[in-house]
Order: C-alpha cells, then structure tokens, then sequence
C-alpha cells in the first residue's frame, strides 16, 4: 500500500515538472484542466449525438437511449462520489509535495476523481451505441483527468478509480434503462411524437 | 455580466450552434437559420468557435467552485436551462424564418425528420390537429 502512495507520487511529481517547462503547455494545460472547457465539450457531444442521428424507424431510437442512459450515469456517478468521499477523505497531491498548480486549491477529497467519474460515465454511455462519437468523448474524459493529474490537483490512482467507477456505473445505467423498458421507449416516442428527437 | 450570465451565454450560443450544424448534417432545412447550406454552415461554426474563445479569452475562467466559479450542481442546471433555451430558441426562430417552407402534401414524416419539409411549429400544429381528429 505504501508503494502504490509512493509510485502515486512520484507519477503525479513527475508529469506535473512539465508545468512551467513551455509557456504555450501552460496556456493549453490551464485550458484543458478548465471546469468548462471539456465538460461542455461533453455536454454537446450529447446534443450533437440527440439531434444528428438519423433516426427514421421510430422502432428502435438507440441514440435517443443513449442519451438518457448518459444523463442518468453522470447523475448517479456524482451521487456515487459523493458517498466516496463522505466516508473516505484523501488529501490532495499539493498538500503532501510542493507542486506548480494551474489550477486552484479545490478543498475536497482527492479521491476518486469526480471529473473522470463524471465524463466517463457519460463517454463509456456513448461509447457502448456510437462508436465513433464514443471514442471521440473517451478521448476528451481521458485528456481531462490525465490534466488535473498534470495540473497538481490529483493523483493518478484519483483518476484511475472515477474512471472505474465511471464505466461500472455507465453499465449500470443501461441495464437501468433496460429493465425499465417500455418506459424509456415510451418517453422517447412522445418526445417524438411533439417532433424534438 | 456576472460569471453565471457568462457561462449560460456562452453554453446558449454553442449550443445553437450544434444544433444548426445537427439541422446541416440531417438536411432539416426548418431548422436552419440560412437557407444556403455553406452560410448556414458558417453561422454554426463561428457560433460554436465563437462562444469557445470569447468566454476563454474574455476573462480567467479558472475560478474556485468556492468562490466566483460554479460548483457542480450549479455548472449542471445552468448547463441545461442554456441548453433547452437554445433548442426552444432555434425552434421559434426557425419557425418564424422558414414560415413558407412547407412541402410534401399531406405526408409528414416522424420525429426530427419532419424538419425536413417543415418548420417545427407547423409540423407539430399538423400533428396535434391529426391526434386530435384520432
């Protein structure tokens, strides 16, 4: 257990020395570990994957699901969260080394990580339909938690167990959505039934 | 504008701007804003670039979810109120834009896909009358 902490701080050491290294890997690591800049980016990713889709057997609507399934995974990989870390508190990597942070001092526990939780659950959701669209969004969760790594703000382990939780819950959600079918279908058709999916 | 306005704002314009580059991919033409596909297509991506670098250069957006920034919870229903006001805005819009449109008879296809000889409010006014007569 020591030698995981250890490796964990050193993995978090070492990629955050690049911080400071280049002006320009500073501007771009300040924007990717943004709040809002990937987030968004993964928010219309699920309006692209809503309104694009051609859909016209009103039999299946697998995209319109996807959607659903992704909302509801996000929502409860953040109650899931939450839980994590009322009952286990993990300081954060800038309080235990000295580090060059591009971000600010968040107060909350380190891990897991709930920005990869959350866009994991939502890219792995997308993944399971849209395959393309899928990897495109894994691509963006991926490049989101490895920069709060960079950024001084998590450990590797932080981020490695949201995304973990992220995918199970991401799986949990479809069988959800599954086992309350017709329901989902029911409501996809009446929304398309008022023309807006 | 206060951070909050900011990040609607900015969620509002990219969000009308996927939906009109949604609209091109599907050749829903009551949904577009410009009948001509390449102008249309302009319009979607300067909104979607656009609303990405005025809200990143305007101002430091790395704000503590303690402080001026926003907390999850807030970044969500923001995210979401900025979202449907697009889609709702872009419906209207359209429909005023695109009044004449309509082709197709008496055929209307389902969902989305009737946007693609109508505007959204006469494709559903065409609908309830329908269910209505059911």
């Amino acid at each position: 257990m020591e030698g995981l902490k250890n490796l964990d701080l050193e993995m978090v050491t070492l990629l955050n020395r690049l911080v400071g290294w280049q002006n320009w890997l500073d501007v771009i690591g300040e924007a990717l570990v943004s709040d809002y800049l990937i987030p968004v980016m993964l928010i219309l990713g699920l309006m692209w994957l809503w309104f694009s889709t051609d859909e016209p057997s009103s039999s299946g609507l697998p995209a319109k699901k996807t959607v659903i399934a992704a909302i509801l995974a996000m929502a409860f990989a953040n109650l899931a969260v939450l839980v994590l870390n009322e009952v286990y508190f993990r300081p954060r990597p800038f309080t235990e080394v000295e580090l060059n942070l591009l971000f600010y001092r968040p107060t909350d526990s380190s891990f897991p990580s709930n920005p990869a939780a959350l866009s994991f659950a939502l890219s792995f959701s997308v993944l399971r339909q849209q395959r393309r669209l899928g990897l495109a969004l894994m691509a963006l969760a991926s490049v989101w938690s490895l920069s709060r790594v960079f950024a001084g703000v998590f450990y590797l382990t932080d981020v490695a167990a949201g995304a973990a939780i992220g995918v199970a819950i991401a799986l949990g959600a479809a069988w959800l959505l599954r086992w309350l079918e017709p329901l989902p279908t029911a409501v996809v058709r009446l929304i398309r039934t008022l023309h807006l999916a | 504008m206060s951070f909050e306005a900011d990040y609607i704002l900015f969620i509002f314009l990219a969000s009308l701007g996927v939906v009109q580059l949604a609209a091109l991919k599907n050749r829903l033409k009551g949904l577009c804003f410009i009948r001509i596909p390449v102008l249309n297509l302009a319009l979607a991506l300067a909104l979607v670039a656009g609303s990405f670098l005025w809200f990143f250069i305007s101002e430091p957006r790395n704000l503590p979810d303690t402080g001026d920034g926003l907390d999850g919870n807030q970044q969500a229903m923001y995210s979401v109120v900025a979202a449907i006001s697009a889609v709702l805005f872009s419906l209207a819009a359209t429909s005023l834009i695109n009044l004449g449109i309509h082709r197709g008879g008496d055929r209307q296809e389902s969902g989305l896909q009737a946007m693609r000889r109508a505007t959204y409010f006469s494709a559903l006014r065409r609908t309830l009358s329908r269910l209505w007569k059911d």
